[in-house]
């Protein structure tokens, strides 16, 4: 490989793990999956989707730029939007009661997975112990 | 080149042909006929009466035409039945197991032509491309012996169909476009029939550029100014589908704008249906058509070249934005444009939206770098595929399977 590409890489990626530990990309990282189904699902993966557990309807960035109309039309969208929005404002808690309780549910899950893959690493451990003897 | 005394006659077999016809294998054909009969090599092009690879109707007239100093021979489409073909087509593509007789039936039904296969056995040798198509699968059943493939492979389910890997190891010769394209081979030749290997060491001859003068910062001002966007935005150069990576490219380029400081617009040259959605549309730009004289000037303007293709078995677009002074960013998940990147040093891959947004912000944050890159990119396109490489490489492939 190209020595000054693979610094760059480096530095890419360096950059890559700063941002996604200021809290960035979050969403997008967890739209896209790990291609490799072998690789465990980690507990920090699991906590961003609890990030995302709830949802609901962004009604900023209503406004208008067209000029001197623009104060008006984006008073009368922002009154739009809050008005049509009452039955998606329903739609998105219930949502967001499925999924917080889905997300604690499979949380508790990854516990127990972790806490079984330890003691099989532990009841190994054993076993080749005893056969040493 | 030369058989019995004589130059050999060679043949180049393609589904469809022609100035107009858009497609990497149909472009990588008409180039490669053009300079190589320009500069010596004559051959011929078989190909279809069709112009649309949807529903290859025989709209074009039969028989013998010139095209850019090409000899065209046309022949009508055999019969094929499309709904089967599309429905085997579309299984594959969604992971259906075929049996051996359904992979042949699929090629049965795909696009094909009684007339050419006749043809193309006046040839000594024949080049057909690419190979998911029933013109280059029929030609290498009928003459293995004389024909070489182009196969344009794609790291795709159809790759992986025991006729298609079948072909690849009983045709005299096979011409791969990038060093990429022979790891994906050698791959899916390591899992076919536990383990086989092609009939001869294939050899990458790929496509030719000339040495063209980068655009002057004028005439990539002009460009910008034209499409009312200012220099050093992200390009995108291709067709407007999901299957090329443009889901993919909008969706990472909105989570670029949410992280960086200084979000920078994308363009879009070339056409499509797939629209960018609502909440980013505002950025984006719309170049549309650009003729060929102002390509290069579209390249030039741009802060950086994006390719979020997998399905790409050389990567045009790569080349074009070199010679035109400007750094890519690709997609990790081919291998084809990631070896481009790694063997020139002309660019640097993703594999994530954040590898994408920083990867855009390091490239446009930092002049010295784009232009390391893009020099690196430029040298390596003009050392490794300049035309006169390129036709070497064919001449020299050909001499070593006679």
């Amino acid at each position: 490989m190209d020595p000054e590409v693979r610094q760059l890489m480096d530095e890419l990626t360096r950059r890559v793990d700063e941002k996604r530990a200021a809290g960035l990309y979050a969403v997008d990282d967890i739209r896209e999956p790990a291609s490799d189904p072998d690789v465990p699902y980690l507990a920090e993966q699991l906590a961003g989707v609890a990030d995302l557990a709830e949802i609901s309807p962004n009604l900023d960035g209503v406004g208008s730029t067209r000029r001197g109309v623009g104060m008006a039309v984006g008073k009368t969208k922002s009154v739009l939007a809050r008005a049509t929005s009452q039955p998606l404002i329903g739609v998105a808690d219930q949502s967001t009661a499925f999924n917080a309780n889905l997300v604690s549910y499979l949380s508790q899950l990854a516990q127990e997975v972790a806490r079984l893959r330890e003691r099989v690493a532990q009841l190994e451990g054993e076993t080749v112990t005893r056969a040493g003897d | 080149m030369i058989s019995g005394g004589a130059p050999a006659r060679i043949a180049f077999v393609t589904p469809r042909y022609g100035t107009s016809v858009v497609g990497g294998a149909e472009t990588l054909c008409r180039l490669l006929a053009t300079n190589l009969t320009a500069h010596g090599t004559a051959v011929d092009v078989i190909t279809t009466c069709a112009a649309d690879h949807q529903t290859w109707t025989n709209d074009l007239p039969a028989g013998s035409s010139t095209v850019g100093g090409v000899r065209v021979r046309r022949f009508p489409v055999g019969p094929r039945d499309g709904r089967t073909f599309a429905r085997l087509h579309d299984g594959i593509q969604h992971g259906a197991a075929l049996s051996y007789g359904d992979q042949v039936t699929w090629m049965a039904n795909s696009a094909w032509s009684p007339g050419m296969i006749t043809a193309a056995r006046g040839y000594d040798w024949v080049v057909a491309m690419p190979y998911l198509f029933g013109t280059a699968f029929w030609q290498v059943v009928d003459r293995p012996d004389n024909t070489v493939l182009i196969p344009c492979l794609h790291d795709e389910p159809h790759a992986r169909q025991s006729v298609v890997l079948d072909s690849l190891c009983s045709v005299r010769g096979l011409m791969l476009n990038a060093a990429g394209e022979q790891d994906l081979m050698d791959t899916l030749l390591a899992d076919h029939r536990g383990g086989s290997r092609p009939r001869s060491t294939p050899h990458v001859v790929g496509c030719g550029f000339d040495d063209e003068p980068i655009p002057t910062t004028v005439q990539a001002r002009a460009f910008a100014g034209r499409h009312g966007i200012a220099p050093g935005y992200i390009l995108y150069a291709g067709r407007r589908e999901r299957g090329k990576g443009v889901g993919r490219l909008y969706d990472h380029y909105r989570a670029y704008r949410q992280a960086s400081t200084q979000p920078q617009p994308l363009a879009l040259m070339g056409s499509g249906d797939l629209m960018p959605p609502p909440d980013i549309a505002d950025h984006v730009v719309d170049l549309g058509f650009v003729n060929p004289a102002d390509r290069s000037a579209a390249y030039a303007a741009a802060g950086v070249v994006v390719q979020p293709s997998r399905l790409e078995s050389f990567g045009m677009v790569l080349f074009e934005a070199w010679l035109s002074g400007t750094p890519v960013l690709v997609d990790a998940g081919s291998d084809v444009l990631r070896r481009h990147c790694e063997i020139s040093g002309g660019g640097l891959w993703f594999d994530s939206a954040a590898g994408f947004g920083e990867g855009v912000d390091l490239i446009l944050d930092e002049p010295d770098v784009r232009h390391r890159l893009a020099a690196a990119g430029r040298e390596y396109t003009l050392t490794e595929f300049r035309w006169s490489a390129v036709r070497d490489r064919f001449t020299a492939a050909l001499e070593a399977w006679s």
